[in-house]
């Protein structure tokens, strides 16, 4: 009971020093907004870099292109005969229309492009859809298709793959490499920043050391309010990106439309916007208690 | 019954190439349950780092220091607020939260005990009445005169019920007339029985309270001790009479 109590007056007293300075309160919560907006930006930027590394390889593994005068009866027996292989998932038939269709589609809307086209000039083609750990068998399987008859070219995404996994570590190392950086900045400044905050109140600290306070009694509020800044630094930031996001994506859409033809831009799920915020408030609580520490231990 | 007891203590402050600076050298004292002592000494002789040194906010290089018979620097770090809730501490400066109201600095020593709010509350307001304040004042500590601002930082220190209440130079910020009162308030507070420790270099207390202990210091050494004085006569007397014996077989109206 006794510590329920404690809680309560620790509350109370945190609630009760964000009211007294809130101007102070307010320089926080933006100084860990903007760290935090930081943050979520190089891990929006890193989300979006691997999906789209992703989708360039692993999607199709391998295409066959089939000559120009193939019967669509050779066509559907070539492409049961792929699916049965063990290491394939799926075997789509891209018709000439289609393949058209998805030409103009990924060019965009500039229709100079794509005037005068006919979907006679494009080949019947079959996509070979493998599971992601099939993939290394891409290269194999296209050796065995091209030498069928109804097979005029082969291309496997092997390499594809391999480049896109390559470039998706490089994005990995960047993307961490950026965020430790980052999140040291950050965590550098919230504390200066939360430390100015604890300066101003040495006195009470003091005062309460000197009644008998705990130190967790002593750093308690400064630890709500650290709580509470970086919580809401960190909706803040999130907010702030998803406005960013919302104006940005239909411009990146567009400008990089090949590249995101595989699946386009997306932001933050819920569940990691979630997470960003309980960073936020986690590094509220770490800046708190760190700052209020020298006080509280002499 | 010992309250507080020096034994060989010795503390310096400073590092590095300055050296250390003694603030006290090998004082020794025992003091009793219920006693008024004052510690008296010119500015720098080493009183309030003798308080500081009770409420275990720094550490004796040497020597033991006992609260209510324990060594007290060997308490681990969690147990010093425990001790610091059995010791009360009043300041010249008075240490109030300024944006507080009386009631509510008061309340602050009962809060760090984890009692029930409507208990905080009651003893809060017993301890403002029994300085003569009015609990229900609206106004925040930083409005108050300096002889209510010292109440109020007595109340606080009383507030929890602590064996001992220390005050260091609790008059140095008042007039003549409020001194008085602050010192005819802490001689009610020791006539109930709590040990009270004043250091001052203020003459006006020794001629306004009872006292029962005047520790001198003086460079940092305790250059003169009452109490220890008074034992030292009381065990001459029971020893060595200073009366010459009577010599037998004369009566004892004949000795003049």
């Amino acid at each position: 009971m006794r510590m329920f109590h404690s809680i309560r007056y620790v509350t109370q007293r945190g609630v009760r020093g964000m009211a007294q300075a809130p101007l102070v309160q307010l320089l926080a919560v933006a100084t860990i907004a903007v760290c935090m907006l930081l943050l979520a930006t190089v891990l929006l930027v890193w989300q979006n870099a691997r999906s789209i590394a992703d989708g360039w390889g692993v999607d199709v593994p391998v295409t066959a292109y089939l000559v120009d005068d193939v019967k669509p009866d050779a066509v559907a027996a070539l492409a049961e005969r792929i699916a049965a292989l063990p290491q394939v998932e799926r075997v789509d038939v891209i018709t000439p229309e289609q393949a058209l269709e998805r030409l103009v589609e990924g060019l965009g809307e500039d229709p100079t492009l794509t005037a005068g086209l006919e979907a006679a000039v494009l080949p019947t083609s079959l996509e070979v859809i493998m599971p992601p750990a099939e993939a290394a068998t891409a290269q194999g399987l296209a050796a065995a298709l091209a030498g069928e008859p109804e097979v005029d070219e082969v291309v496997a995404a092997g390499a594809w793959v391999a480049r896109s996994q390559a470039l998706l570590e490089t994005l990995r190392s960047i993307a961490l490499g950026a965020a430790a950086l980052v999140g040291f900045a950050c965590l550098t400044i919230v504390w200066s920043t939360i430390r100015l905050a604890v300066y101003a109140r040495r006195a009470e600290i003091q005062i309460l050391r000197l009644v008998g306070g705990t130190p967790s009694f002593v750093h308690g509020p400064f630890v709500v309010e650290g709580f509470v800044q970086g919580a809401l630094g960190a909706a803040m930031a999130v907010g702030l990106l998803y406005l960013g996001f919302d104006a940005v994506e239909p411009l990146l859409a567009d400008a990089f439309a090949l590249a995101f033809a595989a699946g386009g831009l997306r932001f933050l799920a819920p569940v990691e916007c979630v997470a960003v915020v309980g960073f936020g408030a986690a590094l509220g609580v770490l800046g708190s208690r760190a700052a209020v520490a020298r006080y509280v231990e002499t | 019954m010992p309250i507080l007891e020096f034994s060989g203590v010795t503390m310096s402050y400073g590092t590095g190439a300055r050296g250390r600076t003694a603030a006290l050298r090998d004082v020794s004292f025992v003091t009793s349950e219920g006693a008024f002592v004052v510690l008296t000494g010119p500015s720098g002789a080493g009183k309030s780092t003798l308080l500081k040194l009770v409420l275990a906010s720094a550490r004796p290089d040497a020597g033991t220091i006992r609260v209510a018979d324990r060594d007290i620097h060997r308490l681990r770090k969690s147990s010093i607020p425990y001790l610091r809730r059995n010791v009360g501490a009043v300041f010249q400066d008075f240490k109030l939260l300024p944006d507080a109201t009386a009631l509510e600095n008061v309340a602050l020593a009962l809060q760090v005990l984890g009692l029930r709010p409507a208990e905080v509350d009651a003893r809060a307001r017993k301890a403002l009445r029994d300085v003569e304040l009015d609990p229900a004042t609206k106004r925040s500590s930083r409005c108050l005169s300096g002889g209510e601002q010292q109440r109020v930082a007595i109340a606080r220190a009383l507030a929890g019920d602590p064996a001992i209440l220390l005050a260091d130079e609790p008059t140095g910020n008042l007039d003549p007339r409020l001194s008085r009162e602050i010192l005819e308030l802490l001689q009610a507070v020791r006539r109930r029985g709590m040990t009270v420790v004043i250091a001052t270099h203020d003459p006006l207390v020794l001629d306004h309270v009872e006292v029962s202990q005047i520790l001198s210091l003086s460079m940092g050494r305790l250059v003169n001790d009452t109490a220890a004085v008074a034992a030292t006569s009381e065990a001459c007397m029971a020893s060595a009479p200073l009366s010459a014996p009577i010599p037998s077989g004369e009566p004892i109206g004949a000795v003049a």
